[in-house]
């Protein structure tokens, strides 16, 4: 403890800097603490304390870090079946075990609670530089837990948390709360965390910001640190995190970098961001249009990639990335001129493009900061909107229940209307708002056929029904429909076989089929499952998703990470072993869905999936929708392979050999202390 | 030596995206550790007011923080214009820092000395790491296309 002090003693304002470090230079030698030694800090609100926590070692070689270590420490500290707005559910912050170590784009921080919108996993993933930030104020992991009386913010820095109120910036947009908490502060170099008006007002799909685009975006994080009163976290550390081998780790961190920056993506992400991806989908079909009416917007080239030239002015990039796929661009016109964005995803374009029906970048740019500064998820508010306006259409909602609005598709001011509504909570804002689920219940008739979403939770505006390897991504996605957690995009390619069994037949030897034609049902489980553990492997260690095999087959995959723990932590985890721990932390992600409901019938796609073929597109995609017995017949292969019974569940042996027996339906009754 | 003179760094700051990865690795290669504040170069990063702007040694012709040196602590070869920083002969006094007109030179939050930039011995892994080419090691500043 005294040591901790030391290490972290604040130095007197008056003298110059240089001159108090030379002075106390003996106290400050830092003691080299490891990098798999994981630090947590558990933060009650109600008290205003904070205690420090070292985590057992084994936990680091068992779960990594970030989102697999999260779902870890979820099952500890969440009570089961707990109010995801009450006291006791916890807000769960880590970094990745490779966050802040110069590894390829390690800046990643994950954030855990049960959903308020699915109650089911909540998870959400961020880039920017908070994870780092983090580490070097001396933690891994942060636990919030109970609910602040007023409202709060927390000051992390340099071992310790400190509380202030947060009143004055309560209300605020999150443009606003962060040039108030800089101005207060007057520390550039911190990172802020905060939430908007929608995480306030507990808009069940609110975000958490890290910045003026990174969001922690789905599954409601921001109405969990909204119910806690908590409107914002920075975080400032001047602490060491120690290279295990830093000469080998420089030089192979060199060659990842050279090797994700050489695949042809990489360099057209560099130029254009995500939004590159649209022109490709949108031609073929794959799109997401008017809710789910066509698979393709015709007309819509304001909405290609190349129409963000006259705003941007030049990218920006997360901590250690080369790949910086974000725009920076400014509007000249309009409430947000005083305010730089960056952005747009490939969501927004479908959120506040295809899905909605509007053809204007300029609508995409204007809705992208609104929801930034109103903290709103993109993806969830787009499909929700899209929603209510099929719902308008066929009659089912009308003016007396949208305040008035003219809810017709392609209306732009109507869409950033009702994003302002829903962060608000006015009118049929406060109903959609709710989530897809409990507004279809609220609204009633027949609006519940035509959601498109999973266990709760909306989709990307992806169309999967001429994709059956992307629609089971979406169907069995540990927090509902969503892209990130195991989407073998690289399935779309086409690639020459042996090619994709060089990518899918690693590192555990595989030997099942594998087909490299994407209307195909054959193989595609292999592939999900596959995705899933990488995908959870660099969730944990805290590596953004373009630095692996995402949009490139040549990208890192197990192999490079295990040389990069080794190198940076000093932790040897060979490919198979780091495989094993994904699929570890992914059963474990099941088990605490298990032990809240979840069901076979929740793996399912709406029934639009099946009954109706998409009506635009390449011929290879037009007149597609998928087959529900070969469907079914892919979700129990899948299964199949993750070790699971036909229900889904693990099965004894399976729980035994990842050393997970005891995990289900008896974690932590009670929480931890 | 050519015409140009000795390599130093130069700054193309409108092609920084902002990603730190040269103050990881500048403390990586000289302390075995991240931490920017160790760093001998530094990105000032603003997304809210766009700014991308890295802060680092450009082993200027007439360098003000080896002359403003007391002790003679602080030394380089004027032939490659590596800094060295005799450690023993430092007693921390802070007139180098002072001095430096680019408040590119800090002191080091642990010792108290300043972090003068050796150039990594003659291959800078600031420069090698910029993908972006917003820091570049050479004799003469190159243009601002890419």
């Amino acid at each position: 403890m005294t040591a901790a002090y030391f290490r972290y003693a604040s130095v007197p304002d008056f003298l110059p800097s240089h001159v108090v470090y030379r002075l106390f230079a003996g106290l400050f030698k830092m003691s080299q603490v490891s990098v798999t030694s994981q630090r947590l800090a558990v933060i009650d609100l109600e008290r205003r304390t904070f205690r420090v926590e070292q985590l057992d070692p084994q936990l680091t070689s068992r779960f990594l870090g970030g989102r697999g270590l999260a779902a870890r420490l979820l099952m500890q500290y969440a009570p089961r079946g707990c109010d995801p707005l009450g006291p006791e559910n916890p807000l769960i912050i880590s970094a990745g075990l490779l966050t802040g170590t110069m590894a390829s784009a390690s800046a990643r921080v994950n954030f855990a609670a049960r959903s308020p919108l699915t109650g089911l996993l909540g998870s959400s993933n961020m880039g920017g530089g908070f994870g780092p930030e983090l580490r070097w104020a001396g933690f891994e992991h942060l636990v919030i837990r109970g609910r602040a009386s007023e409202p709060l913010w927390l000051y992390v820095r340099d071992g310790k948390v400190e509380f202030f109120p947060a009143a004055r910036l309560w209300g605020q947009g999150v443009y606003q709360t962060r040039r108030s908490l800089y101005a207060e502060i007057a520390d550039p170099r911190a990172q802020v965390l905060c939430i908007g008006p929608a995480g306030e007002n507990q808009v069940r799909f609110a975000c958490i910001m890290g910045g003026i685009k990174s969001a922690a975006g789905r599954t409601g994080m921001g109405a969990v640190m909204g119910s806690k009163n908590l409107k914002a976290i920075v975080c400032r550390g001047r602490g060491d995190l120690p290279i295990a081998r830093p000469e080998k780790a420089l030089e192979y961190n060199r060659r990842v970098i050279g090797q994700v920056v050489s695949s042809k993506v990489s360099r057209v992400m560099q130029r254009w961001g995500t939004a590159f991806i649209f022109d490709v989908t949108n031609t073929t079909g794959l799109v997401r249009t008017r809710n789910f009416q066509y698979n393709q917007l015709p007309r819509s080239e304001d909405l290609e990639c190349e129409a963000m030239e006259p705003y941007s002015q030049s990218m920006a990039a997360c901590f250690g990335c080369q790949v910086h796929c974000r725009h920076r661009y400014r509007l000249a016109s309009g409430p947000y001129r005083d305010f730089w964005g960056q952005g747009p995803e490939y969501s927004s374009l479908g959120a506040f493009g295809t899905e909605v029906g509007c053809r204007s970048m300029r609508t995409v740019l204007e809705c992208n900061h609104l929801v930034n500064d109103l903290g709103l998820d993109t993806i969830e508010t787009g499909s929700m909107i899209a929603w209510a306006m099929e719902l308008y259409e066929k009659g089912i909602l009308t003016r007396a229940d949208t305040g008035g609005l003219e809810l017709g598709w392609g209306n732009d001011r109507a869409v950033a209307e009702m994003i302002r509504q829903i962060a608000y909570r006015r009118h049929l804002g406060d109903i959609l708002a709710r989530g897809p689920l409990p507004a279809a219940e609220a609204i009633g008739k027949d609006s519940r056929r035509y959601l498109i979403q999973v266990k709760g939770m909306s989709s990307l505006h992806s169309d999967e029904r001429p994709t059956p390897s992307l629609a089971l991504n979406i169907a069995v996605a540990s927090r509902g429909a969503d892209h990130l957690r195991g989407r073998p995009a690289i399935d779309l390619y086409n690639l020459p076989l042996d090619l994709l069994e060089k990518v899918y037949r690693r590192p555990d030897g595989y030997d099942g089929p594998l087909v490299n034609d994407w209307t195909s049902y054959r193989g595609k489980a292999r592939m999900v499952m596959w995705q899933e553990i990488l995908y959870m492997l660099v969730d944990s260690l805290g590596i953004c998703k373009f630095h692996t095999v995402f949009f490139s087959p040549n990208h890192p995959a197990f192999e490079e990470f295990s040389q990069l723990v080794e190198y940076n932590t000093g932790l040897e985890l060979s490919a198979r072993q780091l495989w094993t721990a994904g699929w570890r932390c992914c059963v474990l992600e099941r088990i605490y869905n298990l032990d809240h409901g979840l069901a076979r019938d929740d793996d399912w796609l709406p029934d639009r999936f099946f009954d109706e073929p998409t009506p635009l597109g390449l011929p290879v995609a037009r007149g597609k929708c998928l087959d529900r017995e070969k469907f079914a017949a892919m979700v129990s292969e899948y299964y199949r392979l993750y070790g699971l019974d036909r229900d889904g569940r693990p099965s004894p042996e399976l729980l035994n050999r990842l050393g997970l027996s005891g995990q289900l339906a008896g974690h932590a009754a009670g929480g931890g202390q | 030596m050519s015409a140009a003179g000795p390599k130093r760094l130069h700054v193309i700051a409108d092609r920084c995206t902002g990603c730190r990865l040269c103050e990881a690795v500048c403390a990586v290669r000289h302390l075995g550790v991240t931490n920017p504040e160790k760093a001998r170069l530094q990105v000032q990063v603003s997304e809210d007011d766009n700014t991308f702007t890295p802060v680092v040694c450009r082993q200027c012709k007439k360098p003000r923080c080896i002359e403003a040196c007391p002790g003679q602590a602080l030394s380089r070869d004027e032939n490659t214009r590596i800094m060295h920083l005799e450690e023993s002969a430092c007693d921390g006094c802070g007139k180098c820092i002072e001095a430096c007109p680019f408040r590119a030179l800090r002191p080091d939050p642990g010792t108290g000395l300043p972090l003068a930039c050796d150039l990594c011995g003659g291959d800078p892994c600031c420069a090698e790491f910029c993908d972006a080419g917003a820091i570049v090691f050479a004799a003469a500043r190159p243009g601002k296309s890419r």
